[in-house]
């Protein structure tokens, strides 16, 4: 509510300042707030949803520039043509710097991007003869002032408008999903690097409108605006602000305009006053402007919900004896790997294991703490690229690809030590994997298209339900990461589950339960296969929960399989007892 | 005196309360064992006695000094060792940098000749770690990692160990010389607070017990009656219990 009268507030100021005043100073102002409202609106995609900095947005800016430039000083175009190609031409640089750029990440990409800034503004000073070299480009036709300063604001409005809805679609939680942890989004079948890719390009649109609008401001432009010191006023404003809020960009575009302009006759100090202003965003605005303002994110108040109902049914409905029918003998796995290696550093994490998972069958992978499970996951899931004379999963090879492609190919996982994507709520983190890769339309979702809001209506059903078939219905709303260890696990394997995987793989889901979750987990995967569900590969070390559910077990001993069979038979094994169990289980 | 005393603690994340009005009190010399469900604020009651999290309320004293509110390495100068839950070990440095970086909590015993013995003390608890002192942390299985984190801790010479679910990851070998290495722990006279999933495990390591639902202590006594309580029996010892009865 108090969220919604800011706005209101905000839009009715900017619509008064024409009509109190002539003072085309004043106009200017505002305009400026308008024009780094918007490159910040789209950097905030790139920095605040997907978690990648860069500090070369004044290149896509100048880019954008020097484009609408060109088309309204020398070919005589409109202005709205000239603003169209200033969009267009930026969208197609930002995807492709995007895409030799975001091969790194991080730090890496910082430097990357400050290159390319760099590159952007040589080449604006020395190739005269197109962009009029230092001196820059004269004579651009520009609409009046006041005509101008409506354009801004709507843009601006509309930016900041195309970056809600895009928060709010599948889009924006795959972009948050890759920022906190880009293996698990990997693992659920999105492609960190297509997404990154995807929310620079926005970036790079949004920074080429501005620019073109830029040029309509002023009527000229030149090389002095476009350089490395404007980058980082790009990337100031949106911290100071307030990173991945949608009112973010506005606060802090008002804040380090205005400020500078109250104190013009301290002009010499503005690089002063912006380093003082960016310490004190980190000491005592860590969450920026809009983030004080809100008070820290409400959680809501939902009573804990009973970790332990008195009425738990420990009841098993499903008997081992009912596996291993007749044609079962003749049918191939659902996934077969023979002759897996891998080695760090020459020592052998796993040494020429095989693996074969039947459908619908629950199949344990047992060992001592340093055998290899989690590595042959990892390999299992394309995370570690093994020797390995066959992987097929379905019948189809899966040597040598990418996590998201075999994810995409119907393997899920969850994590030793869960990896939920913070920042997004427990619903929306099964919503992630519901969508997987099918993220629908990047316009659409920028749009917030009435496609794309009834795809999500079914999205979000979705996730609901699965919440509730791990008894995590209750919790939809709250922050994942404020979730208990244990329930981690839980919404991991909602998630998972909400990819419809063929093969679902479980890295020690029982651990950190009570033995009442540890007996709806057997309950859940129990039912899963009576349903004919994903097979499940199942790492534990609870085993009389592995003794109880498991349809096959394999051992791993020092990364080789030293058994490999019924449950009945493993339990017994000299080899088994004697690296593992200690005594029969 | 007494090596824990925890009275009225109340701590919240944002505007939900998670523990409400906790005491409880751990004796020199005892294992005391918390039990119960996952987001009951076993975690949060470990950190916020670490100084890892802020009370809202309350008081918290070791031997007779108030340690409300300080600071987490503040904490650990005093005696106090958090194990925490999923291990956090220095992934890029050695096993053997990890153990000694545990000593730097250390109050005495910094020379050489005392942290090489102690090395070699924590080490004998823990074999499984001599033969791979030299490689990266983040090189080691989940349980061996939980066996460093443990190590870890008790190169700082606490008076008081908080363990956080010791036997998470475990396997069922090791959950017993877990289990067994905190027995011998409290033979060498440290204190433990262990907060356990493993309940069947731990209440018979343990001297005393705290059942901690929704934030409150809803039942508190010896491990023996604890044990015997229907409704912890049904809760939590049931029969899945985790590793096989040795």
């Amino acid at each position: 509510m108090r969220e919604r009268l800011g706005w209101i507030a905000l839009a009715a100021a900017a619509a008064v300042v024409p009509l109190l005043t002539s003072n085309t100073y004043y106009l200017y102002v505002v305009i400026s707030v308008g024009l780094l409202t918007i490159v910040t609106a789209g950097l905030n995609v790139l920095v605040g949803f997907t978690g990648q900095t860069s500090l070369g947005h004044a290149g896509l800016y100048a880019f954008g520039a020097y484009t609408a430039a060109l088309c309204a000083a020398r070919a005589g175009l409109p202005e709205w043509v000239a603003i169209a190609a200033a969009l267009a031409v930026t969208s197609v640089v930002g995807a492709a710097v995007a895409a030799a750029a975001l091969r790194v990440s991080g730090p890496y990409l910082a430097m990357v991007t400050i290159a390319f800034g760099l590159i952007v503004e040589g080449v604006l000073i020395e190739w005269g003869s197109v962009t009029g070299g230092p001196g820059g480009i004269f004579n651009i036709p520009k609409p009046a002032l006041r005509t101008h300063y409506w354009t801004v604001m709507v843009v601006a409005a509309l930016a900041l408008w195309l970056t809600a809805n895009l928060r709010r679609s599948a889009w924006g939680r795959a972009c948050l999903a890759v920022k906190s942890s880009d293996v698990a989004a990997e693992s659920l079948g999105l492609s960190a690097y297509y997404v990154r890719i995807a929310a620079f390009t926005v970036s790079a649109a949004f920074a080429g409108v501005a620019g073109a609008l830029f040029t309509f401001l002023n009527g000229y432009i030149s090389p002095d605006s476009f350089t490395l010191h404007s980058s980082i006023l790009f990337l100031l404003a949106l911290l100071f602000g307030g990173l991945g809020r949608i009112a973010g960009p506005v606060a802090g575009s008002i804040a380090l305009t205005i400020l500078p302009e109250l104190l013009t006759r301290l002009l010499d100090y503005r690089l002063i006053l912006y380093g003082s202003l960016l310490l004190l965003s980190i000491y005592w605005l860590p969450e920026g402007i809009v983030g004080a303002l809100s008070g820290g994110r409400k959680v809501r108040a939902d009573p804990h919900p009973s970790p332990l109902p008195g009425g738990e049914r420990g009841v098993r409905t499903f008997a081992p004896q009912g596996r291993g029918k007749g044609e079962g003998q003749f049918e191939r796995g659902l996934l077969i790997a023979h002759g897996l290696t891998l080695t760090f550093g020459g020592v052998a994490a796993l040494a020429d294991v095989n693996l074969e998972v039947r459908r619908s069958s629950i199949h344990a992978v047992i060992g001592p703490n340093g055998a290899g499970k989690t590595s042959l996951l990892n390999v299992l899931s394309g995370f570690y690229a093994p020797r390995a004379e066959t992987i097929e999963l379905n019948g189809v090879s899966i040597v040598g690809l990418r996590p998201y492609a075999i994810a995409r190919l119907g393997i899920a996982r969850t994590f030793q030590t869960a990896q939920v994507f913070s920042g997004l709520s427990v619903r929306d983190n099964v919503a992630v994997g519901v969508a997987g890769r099918r993220l629908g339309s990047l316009l659409m979702a920028l749009l917030g298209a009435p496609a794309s809001r009834s795809r999500e209506i079914a999205l979000q059903s979705r996730a609901r339900t699965l919440l509730e078939s791990v008894a995590l219905g209750s919790h939809g709303d709250e922050p994942a990461d404020a979730l208990a260890a244990g329930l981690r696990r839980k919404l991991e394997i909602a998630r998972a589950l909400a990819t419809d995987p063929l093969l679902l793989m479980l890295d020690e889901p029982a651990a950190g339960l009570s033995p009442a979750e540890i007996a709806a987990l057997d309950e859940q995967l129990v039912e899963l296969r009576a349903r004919g569900g994903p097979a499940v590969v199942l790492v534990e070390h609870h085993m009389d929960l592995v003794m109880a559910v498991s349809d096959r077990i394999t051992v791993l001993d020092y990364g080789r399989v030293i058994a490999d069979g019924a449950p009945e038979g493993v339990r017994r094994d000299p080899a088994v007892i004697e690296a593992y169990l200690g005594v029969t289980a | 005196m007494s090596a824990l005393t925890v009275s009225g603690l109340r701590v919240s994340y944002g505007a939900v309360a998670v523990l409400h009005d906790v005491a409880l009190e751990v004796r020199p010399g005892e294992i005391v064992s918390v039990i119960g469900g996952n987001g009951a604020g076993k975690t949060t009651l470990l950190k916020t006695i670490a100084g890892v999290l802020r009370p809202t309320a309350g008081r918290i004293s070791t031997d007779g000094l108030d340690i409300t509110g300080r600071p987490s390495w503040w904490v650990a100068r005093h005696g106090i060792a958090l194990v925490p839950e999923g291990r956090g070990v220095f992934g890029d440095q050695s096993v053997r940098d990890n153990l000694r970086l545990g000593a730097l909590a250390r109050a005495s015993g910094r020379d050489a000749g005392t942290l090489r013995s102690d090395l070699d003390a924590a080490l004998a608890l823990f074999p499984a770690l001599v033969e791979k002192l030299e490689l990266p942390a983040a090189s080691l299985s989940g349980g061996q990692q939980q066996m460093l984190a443990v190590a870890r801790g008790l190169m700082a010479r606490p008076r008081l160990m908080l363990l956080d679910e010791p036997s998470l990851g475990l396997a069922p070998m090791l959950v017993r010389e877990i289990f067994v290495a905190i027995q011998r722990l409290r033979e060498q006279g440290v204190t433990i607070l262990l907060v356990e999933q493993m309940a069947a495990q731990a209440l018979a390591l343990a001297d005393r017990a705290f059942v901690l639902e929704r934030g409150r202590i809803t039942l508190e006594g010896s491990a023996e009656a604890v044990r015997r309580d229907p409704a912890v029996i049904e809760a939590y010892l049931g029969r899945r219990s985790g590793a096989p009865p040795s």
